[in-house]
């Protein structure tokens, strides 16, 4: 879209703006009402700086302006040349043909003096002015703490409100109340710097305000006129983000901190914790309670390292309940749907007073607000400082793993004052490091909530999986002790490396079982969830599957194979994830886990001795109710 | 024991072997390529840039259409229905089918503005163009023309369906307009700028077809300097005609201005209908007959 800028001197300084509405810009600043400026004298003057640019040169314009002394006695020429310059080097990027038209179009400078303004100016009556201003604070309180487009904000009012009427308006106001900020989609990359002697001058692209990834696509656009504007295709799945679209911020107010009120034991008593969970629990809610640290360094965070099986979810009860208490806002978010789908029952029951909204895409509670927002990564993109505690789960799954753009969105939906906490059995090696050099305060939960130690893999040497397809025959020892987990009652975990393995293999296991069912599945299969339901109910015994179900799935009583356990696929954080779904039940404890593999790798003994080290330092700590050997 | 331990050895070798090799290959090899539209990471199609084979292959095109009239590529009750069934242009060919997976590209495209298809669809569009020129052309499918035999069917003008003005800066493009350009530039026919929507009518895909025509009655009207344009491309056409002439001596004098209408989707033809209307009313001041084709990027 295109956009109106201009300058306005008032009793202290010059300032610039961006309109969507000058007729509300120009009763704020020359109307006598209630509720205008802070300031009580009129301005001196009021200049039009642009009245039809695109919204990205316009937001250039306004987030580069520096109030100068000589601007007091500026004329339109200065002020023009003043523009010409600031926008130079983007009408050089538009291709030669509509250059031209450019300097022309941005040639409409005006100095306007009080009567010039009192003659292009409708004021609105107190009635009028009161009805805009209760619609600027609904808009304000619906977007507090988000960062929404045009059309966001459209759908949003529309489900919120009922209706868009006059919301540019009513945004304009909200500017002009400080409570909002408009910013074009795009951030514009620094005006190309003259090739030097030793770095040439790079065009740089421009960043997706939202998203944070660099925008390489540039297209004519009928909006704002612009030949070459730039939009960004990452986050294209949530609505278009363009170098001329509206991003409107709605500031939240500042951070609460997590009161430690009395005694972490307290506070912990209701939420009946496990000891090694309490520990935890305990020093991540003196962290919330920490004074904030600088802002430089960003929201401060803490790792919880918690073993597969530990009740991670149960942990994080006291903490939201902390900041809730604060009268704060809490954002959960976790890898996946089906998680959060899973979680958002059993946050509802443990906060029964509060109001739990749950987001993923296509979520019917997409515009809600409450105080625990229970949310999926891609889901984040819509906030901008809204939560005074983010709590990630599984830090370390799909899709934070290498996604930039989610990285982003995580690090911008907390509040600057705010407070991380991860979670994770397996975090990723920058975190561990982070942890063990000190910098990142951490808490380990080494042992799980019923107090048995992890099942330390097993190792079987066999035959690639491959080889045993080609063969068609398994190997003895497994089907030995494939056998001997199935005739003590357990439910088998069958991870194999590739998806093209499940099919073959299944066969083969079903000719040296005849009659124990057993199914496969994998992230491709449309009947997954039927039969992991089935593989939970005891109707099949054996699944062999990918590592798609490697978190998230408590089966009880349940043994792990992996065959293949050496392939590149399986690094450590997958092998002791999978190895994780063993022996969850209080009632089964000690289920096995057999790494089946030609050779020993890296990856697999590592595996083994983060498992062993857990159970250690759980032995030392006093968390195993049964001696660990 | 011991056959196992050299065919273990041996599958250890070959294993580091195969992981040196792959390292090399996507050292060597091309950078990696995701195709635009399944997001997957596979060899990319020669002829449509940007997408991966299996993508191209699903394309479900309209080879032959059953209706000669509209094109469709299964049985047309709408054509041979009787009653009022006017058609202001003389038949509509469309490059697909509008199956779920067009329909998704369209919707990646058209609402969700990524713009990496729209080289996709004009390129589709520039294949079914070749396929109505080859189909409409006297010799039929004869294809090896002779030299100075310039008896080909062509167009003389390009145009396309407008957008409303409201929904145009929402969109930031006109898909049809973007698909007619690119066409125009590939076959060397000028690109005109005919037509205007009157008034902001309702999004289509909402309506019935009782709806649509209705809907569509007046809707658009011809752009001010519309007269001109095709004034100056019949010029242009009545120029090389009689160059060709001499050639040619196929001696039809009357020569009607072919004006190629594109559009995205072809669903009851109301709106192709409604914009060849407001061309043909033209036809007094021009002095000629104007034909309008219509080329739509799928059927449904």
């Amino acid at each position: 879209m295109q956009m109106i800028v201009y300058a306005v001197r008032t009793t202290d300084a010059w300032r610039c703006y961006l309109s969507l509405d000058m007729q509300v810009d120009l009763q704020w600043w020359y109307g006598d009402g209630e509720g205008q400026r802070e300031i009580s004298d009129r301005p001196h003057r009021m200049v039009i700086l642009a009245s039809s640019i695109p919204l990205g040169w316009a937001a250039v314009i306004r987030d580069t302006f520096r109030p100068l002394q000589e601007m007091d006695q500026w004329g339109g020429d200065e002020w023009q040349g003043y523009v010409d310059k600031k926008i130079a080097s983007y009408i050089s990027e538009e291709p030669e043909r509509n250059q031209a038209r450019w300097r022309t179009v941005t040639q409409d400078v005006r100095v306007l003096d009080e009567r010039a303004v009192l003659s292009g100016w409708t004021p609105r009556g107190s009635e009028e002015w009161k009805a805009l201003m209760r619609q600027a604070e609904q808009l304000i309180c619906a977007i507090e703490g988000r960062a929404l487009l045009a059309g966001e904000i459209e759908a949003l009012l529309t489900e919120a409100a009922g209706g868009t009427g006059g919301w540019r308006s009513a945004a304009q106001l909200g500017v002009l109340l400080g409570r909002l900020r408009m910013e074009a989609g795009l951030a514009q990359p620094a005006p190309r710097v003259p090739p030097g002697r030793l770095r040439r001058g790079r065009a740089m692209a421009p960043r997706c305000r939202r998203c944070g990834s660099e925008a390489r696509s540039r297209t004519a656009c009928a909006a704002c006129g612009s030949a070459a504007c730039a939009y960004c295709e990452a986050c294209l799945a949530m609505g278009r983000s363009r170098a001329c679209t509206l991003l409107l911020h709605g500031a939240a107010g500042p951070a609460v901190r997590g009161t430690a009120g009395g005694s972490p034991t307290a506070a912990l008593g209701r939420w009946g914790l496990s000891a090694a969970q309490s520990a935890a629990a305990g020093a991540a809610l003196r962290f919330l309670a920490e004074p904030p640290v600088g802002s430089s360094a960003g929201p401060a965070r803490f790792l919880i390292w918690a073993v597969t099986g530990a009740g991670k979810t149960e942990m994080i009860f006291p903490l939201l309940q902390a900041v809730l208490d604060a009268g704060g806002r809490v954002l959960v978010a976790a890898p996946r749907r089906d998680v959060v789908l899973e979680l958002a029952p059993r946050l509802s029951k443990a906060f029964p007073d509060e109001q739990v909204i749950t987001l993923y895409g296509g979520s019917p509670e997409r515009w809600k607000r409450g105080s625990i927002t229970l949310a999926t990564t891609h889901q984040l993109l819509r906030f901008r400082e809204a939560f005074d505690l983010v709590v990630i789960d599984e830090i370390d799954a799909f899709p934070y793993h290498n996604d930039p753009m989610l990285a982003y969105a995580a690090r911008n939906a907390c509040k600057k004052e705010g407070k991380y906490i991860y979670l994770s059995a397996t975090p990723p090696a920058p975190l561990q490091r982070e942890a063990a050099r000190g910098r990142l305060p951490h808490a380990k939960v080494p042992a799980r909530f019923h107090g048995h130690p992890l099942p330390v893999p097993r190792k079987l040497k066999i035959f690639p999986v491959h080889r045993c397809l080609q063969q068609r025959r398994l190997p003895l020892p497994l089907v030995r002790s494939l056998r001997a987990s199935l005739s003590r009652g357990a439910q088998v975990f069958l991870f194999v490396s590739r998806i093209r393995h499940i099919a073959p293999f299944l066969e083969l296991l079903q000719q040296s079982m005849p009659d124990m069912p057993m199914e496969g599945t994998s992230s491709v299969d449309p009947a997954r969830a039927d039969k992991v339901m089935a593989f939970r109910q005891r109707e099949i015994r054996l699944l062999v599957t990918t590592t798609i179900l490697e978190r998230g799935v408590t089966v009880p009583k349940s043994d792990v194979y992996i065959v293949d356990a050496n392939s590149d696929l399986f690094d450590e954080a997958a092998l002791i994830q999978m190895a994780g779904r063993a022996g969850r039940s209080k009632d089964d404890p000690a289920g096995r886990v057999v790494f089946a593999a030609p050779q020993w790798t890296r990856s697999q003994s590592l595996a083994v001795r983060q498992i062993k080290q857990m159970n250690r330092i759980a032995g030392k700590g006093g968390y195993l109710r049964i001696e660990f050997r | 024991m011991n056959r196992f331990f050299w065919k273990e050895t041996i599958d250890v070798i070959l294993h580091s072997l195969k992981q040196i090799l792959d390292k090399a290959h996507g050292f060597l090899g091309t950078a990696a390529q995701i195709c635009f539209a399944c997001g997957k990471n596979a060899p990319l199609n020669r002829e449509f840039a940007g997408i991966c084979d299996a993508c191209a292959r699903a394309i479900p095109w309209i080879v032959r259409p059953r209706c000669l009239a509209c094109g469709r590529a299964i049985g047309c009750p709408d054509c041979s229905r009787t009653g009022p069934n006017e058609r202001a242009f003389v038949l509509n060919r469309s490059a697909v089918m509008y199956n779920g997976l067009m329909r998704e590209w369209l919707a990646q495209y058209k609402y969700r503005g990524n713009e990496r298809y729209a080289g996709l669809l004009a390129g589709m569009l520039a294949r079914a163009y070749a396929l109505m020129e080859r189909e409409l052309s006297p010799e039929g499918r004869n294809r090896h023309l002779r030299v100075g035999q310039m008896s080909r069917w062509m167009v003389h003008a390009v145009t396309s369906v407008p957008v409303s003005d409201v929904r145009l800066r929402e969109r930031g493009f006109n898909q049809a307009e973007v698909m007619a350009t690119e066409l125009a530039r590939q076959i060397k026919v000028p690109y005109l700028r005919l037509l205007q929507r009157k008034r902001h009518t309702d999004k289509q895909s909402f309506k019935t077809r009782m709806d649509r025509m209705r809907d569509m009655e007046d809707a658009f009207v011809t752009r001010p300097h519309a007269i001109e344009l095709l004034s100056r491309a019949l010029a242009a056409a009545s120029a090389e005609k009689r160059m060709n002439m001499v050639l040619d001596r196929s001696n039809d004098a009357l020569l009607p201005l072919r004006v190629l209408l594109i559009d995205d989707i072809y669903t009851t033809g109301s709106t192709v209908h409604a914009c060849a209307e407001a061309l043909r009313k033209h036809e007094k001041a021009l002095g000629q007959p104007i034909e309008v084709y219509c080329l739509t990027w799928a059927r449904s």
